[in-house]
């Protein structure tokens, strides 16, 4: 499987499982490294105008032009590097069971998964002055046993999730599967 | 008795060697960030990335292309020249 079927289908989803919440990171987590990008974008074009009649005089434009749009290249694939492993790491809440994907580099993943029946609490913090104005924070997922806890990190609204997913545990464990969740 | 070694002493164009080589791994590397985002990514925004991504290392990598070709070679080895004799180090020259 290629594409996925549905907007929020993953590999390694059973076919009578149902997505109920599926999130990433805060969008201010990725918003500081694009500003960053957005400066070092800015760096060959100031440069340029600076220096465009000193090149110009020795010959050299066309070899400048030529430095800096390797530059660019470089700069490309760092920024797409960058967004791609945001987009990588996320957390889904399915009827059954709790799954956290987190990409550390190319070819470098791992995915966690917990029963909703073995988790035992769930647990949110909100650090910093900007977590607590953009309401984000991490979220833990206690498990029973030796297994390890979950940690959902950067998750907006993050005990409006909590709740949701003692929710979908309340549920699991009451057996009450008359009705169909909601998917967010 | 002399070898003919001399086959070993080849002109060849390195820039253009170092150029295919960073093409090769620009495309190996444009092609493993599209098969992780469409290959693991959930949701839509991966896809839309991906197409995005696709797009924009193509138009990258015909301005790299562009930008290589517009380079006269001489007009730099001349212009490396004059600054080596500036500096009263004409290495190139000789």
């Amino acid at each position: 499987m290629f594409f996925v079927e549905t907007k929020y289908s993953f590999e390694g989803q059973h076919p009578d499982e149902k997505v109920i919440l599926f999130s990433r990171r805060h969008w201010f987590v990725i918003l500081l490294p694009m500003i960053a990008f957005a400066i070092m974008a800015l760096i060959p074009l100031i440069l340029y105008i600076f220096t465009e009649s000193l090149f110009a005089r020795m010959g050299l434009t066309s070899i400048v032009l030529f430095v800096f749009t390797i530059y660019y290249v470089i700069w490309w694939l760092s920024l797409s590097y960058k967004i791609t492993m945001y987009l990588m790491d996320y957390w889904i809440i399915t009827d059954k069971r709790v799954i956290d994907s987190r990409q550390h580099g190319f070819f470098s993943r791992s995915v966690a998964t917990a029963q909703l029946n073995r988790i035992q609490d769930v647990t949110t913090s909100i650090n910093g002055p900007m977590a607590t104005w953009l309401d984000f924070g991490n979220i833990e997922v206690q498990t029973a046993g030796t297994e390890n806890n979950f940690f959902f990190y950067d998750i907006p609204n993050p005990a409006q999730m909590r709740g949701l997913i003692m929710e979908v545990i309340e549920r699991r464990k009451g057996k009450q599967n008359k009705g169909s969740y909601d998917t967010y | 008795m002399n070898l003919p070694l001399n086959f070993l002493i080849v002109n060849m164009n390195y820039i253009a060697i170092l150029m295919w080589f960073f093409g090769a791994v620009y495309i190996g590397y444009v092609f493993i960030t599209l098969y992780h985002l469409t290959r693991f990514g959930v949701g839509q925004s991966p896809k839309v990335f991906s197409v995005v991504f696709f797009v924009g290392s193509i138009f990258f990598l015909i301005l790299l292309l562009v930008a290589y070709i517009s380079i006269d070679f001489n007009i730099i080895s001349d212009s490396i020249n004059e600054i080596f004799k500036k500096f009263n180090m004409d290495l190139l020259s000789k």
